[in-house]
């Protein structure tokens, strides 16, 4: 498959060099759910990394130590949602670990599942012979995961190597772009001590950042049978921290920008923290009028207000002034057809069942028509 | 809303800009062949010296006009500088203006152009080729009223002995900027770079309709006409910029190849019976059919 298409990403020659700390935020709010059982009461003082929700093997885990002030609405992965609000004391007062052995790496399959699921680390298959790792960011106009390897290449490594010895996988691919060059000369000064790790450097089109896609690209359709297990390098360092360091997924990296920011930033910031908090402290937005983009301009989804939380699944964040050009006629260019990645028509619903809403139809339709996606799907 | 918030650069406007940039060494190649060239050599008078130029900025003109026309009727909510270009009929008209003979009278290029583009954006759903069409009739109207050939008065007035440069470097009979065939491939090569541009279709046509040609020149003895044939009368031309128009014409890869394959073969079928509208009249057969091919292509690949 070559029939990917460039994607105009000025944004990024705006972005930041270095990873911006945003971890003492004056409050705190997780995501809460009738079905989960409360570890809490009303004004209660909590540990940082204690559980502070429940839901059968999954735990919820106070990013901060602080004080338990109630309830409030939030948006939360797009849509209102009540939340949990947390005062920050700013002590970061840890609570006792859960105990996981010594040695982090030596543990069976069954375990590392347990482990990595309950501290909020992974959540899918784990099951294959083949390992993707994907360091591609997932849009043209992120930074996350490119700034995740580049921070932690050695830890990434590392739990990549011990899972490939725990998972018995027999091949593994740790796919980055060809054009991220710093990362690309870092991983291969490095690959000589992992030698079961196959580098793959992958030509700069969208949307190869897509698991589909990219699982498409590196693993043959006869291994395929054999399974495949697909983590982004986002994955692989959160299981690191877990084996390693025994804490449960508390930060995350997010790309923050747009064009009514001045400046783009990757930002390192605590699950919970509200959108509006790190706008206001750390970016100035150039304009009153504003449209909210999560997890990028591409593919991704708008949202009413900047009252939304952080949750795990958001990558980037953009404040944006959004093109407005006017729908017209189809000149029946087919360009929609011809670089979908997925061979699907959007104009006349075929192949559709396979569309990974990648927007690239939207993209690259000259007409400006809406082809497909909608509001927060 | 919607999940769009990033656009491509390309639209209508520019699109239709960059193939009129393709075109502009046509249009001067054209003007020197058609006006120019007859000015110095005492054929014609100077305002007939600048007809050529005349014809495509009155093409433009009325599409520009019909698209203005259209959007007060239709489509109300777009500005009259939105409306402009709003299609591509200005760049129809141009083509239009390319294709047809320099004796055209243009009191009736530009009524029929105005009234066959007119027509075109309220009636022609299945979008059949207006350009195609329009001219077709140009010609047929002209050969009816007072005798139709793609010669000028130069061309008319000398017998000419061709050979294949002279073919290239614009020489031989055809539209008013279709002969000139080495500026054709460089245009080519500009409209390659337009995202939207269906360059497999030139290609592939052009293969057909010379594949066929060498073929018949050769069983009757004439191969000696192979080049006249496939260079003379706007063929090449017709096959990148009029066959190439996006509306009517295929758009799935397999629908591209056969499209042009049809226009290969009826540009040949209809070169038999009368050369002048070969092209235009393959074209329109194949423009009639786009649809069906692509649902066809569509069909089979929604099986597979």
């Amino acid at each position: 498959m070559t029939k990917y298409v460039k994607i105009n990403k000025d944004m990024n020659k705006r972005i930041n060099k270095q990873i911006k700390e945003y971890l003492s935020p004056d409050y705190i709010y997780l995501p809460y759910n009738n079905k989960d059982s409360l570890n809490v009461k009303g004004k209660e003082e909590i540990y940082k990394n204690s559980i502070v929700l429940a839901n059968k093997n999954k735990f919820v885990y106070s990013p901060v130590s602080g004080t338990v002030m109630g309830l409030c609405d939030n948006i939360v992965d797009g849509k209102n949602q009540k939340t949990i609000v947390i005062e920050n004391n700013f002590k970061e007062n840890v609570s006792k670990s859960s105990g996981i052995k010594k040695d982090p790496y030596n543990i069976s399959k069954n375990d590392l599942i347990k482990i990595v699921k309950s501290y909020g680390a992974f959540d899918e298959n784990l099951n294959g012979k083949t390992l993707v790792i994907n360091g591609i960011d997932n849009e043209p106009n992120e930074a996350t995961f490119s700034y995740l390897i580049e921070e932690h290449t050695d830890q990434i490594l590392e739990v990549v190597d011990a899972l490939i010895n725990i998972l018995d996988i027999h091949k593994c691919f740790f796919a980055i772009k060809d054009s991220d060059s710093n990362n690309v000369i870092t991983l291969l000064n490095q690959m000589g001590t992992y030698p079961n790790i196959e580098l793959k450097l992958m030509k700069d089109y969208y949307p190869i950042g897509n698991k589909d896609i990219l699982i498409k690209e590196l693993v043959l359709n006869s291994k395929m049978d054999d399974g495949v297990v697909y983590l982004t390098v986002e994955d692989a360092f959160n299981i690191y921290n877990v084996l390693k360091r025994k804490t449960p997924i508390t930060e995350k990296l997010v790309t923050i920008g747009g064009n009514l920011l001045t400046k783009s930033k990757v930002v390192k910031v605590k699950i919970g923290t509200r959108i509006a908090d790190i706008v206001a402290d750390e970016f100035k937005i150039k304009k009153d009028e504003y449209h909210i983009i999560i997890n990028g301009l591409l593919s991704g989804y708008e949202i009413d207000s900047l009252n939304a939380i952080i949750t795990p699944n958001i990558r980037s964040i953009f404040i944006e002034e959004v093109n407005t050009e006017k729908p017209v006629k189809c000149i029946n260019c087919g360009l929609c057809h011809i670089n979908c990645p997925v061979s699907a028509d959007p104009r006349y619903g075929i192949n559709m069942n396979k569309c990974i809403k990648c927007g690239l139809c939207n993209y690259i339709c000259p007409s400006k028509i809406h082809l497909v996606g909608d509001k927060h799907e | 809303m919607n999940n769009v918030y990033i656009r491509s650069k390309d639209n209508l406007k520019n699109i239709m800009f960059k193939t009129i940039l393709a075109l502009i060494p046509l249009i001067l190649a054209g003007f020197y062949k058609n006006g120019i060239k007859l000015y110095i050599n005492d054929y014609v008078s100077f305002y007939a010296m600048l007809k050529p130029l005349i014809f495509d900025l009155l093409g433009f003109i009325i599409g520009i006009i019909v698209n203005i026309i259209y959007s007060s009727i239709i489509k109300k909510d777009l500005s009259i500088k939105e409306s402009c270009f709003s299609s591509f009929h200005p760049l129809y008209g141009i083509l239009i203006a390319s294709i047809i003979s320099i004796n055209t009278r243009i009191w009736l290029f530009s009524l029929v152009t105005f009234i066959f583009l007119l027509i075109s954006k309220f009636i022609n759903k299945n979008n059949i080729n207006i350009i195609a069409l329009t001219s077709l009739s140009l010609i047929f109207i002209t050969k009816f009223i007072y005798g139709f050939t793609f010669l000028n008065v130069y061309e008319q007035s000398n017998t000419l002995n061709l050979v294949a440069l002279d073919y290239l470097i614009g020489r031989g009979s055809g539209g008013i900027n279709t002969s000139h065939v080495l500026l054709l491939a460089f245009s080519l090569i500009i409209l390659c770079n337009i995202r939207t541009f269906k360059k497999e279709i030139p290609i592939y046509s052009s293969a057909t309709y010379s594949l066929c040609m060498i073929v018949y020149c050769t069983l009757t003895n004439q191969i000696g006409f192979i080049l006249d044939n496939i260079f003379a009368n706007g063929i090449l031309f017709s096959f990148v910029f009029v066959a190439t128009d996006s509306l009517s014409s295929s758009y799935t890869n397999k629908g591209k190849i056969i499209y042009s394959i049809i226009i290969g073969i009826a540009t040949f079928g209809l070169f038999l019976v009368y050369p002048p509208l070969s092209a235009m009249g393959g074209i329109l057969i194949a423009s009639i059919c786009h649809k069906t091919i692509d649902n066809l292509v569509l069909k089979n690949m929604a099986k597979k």
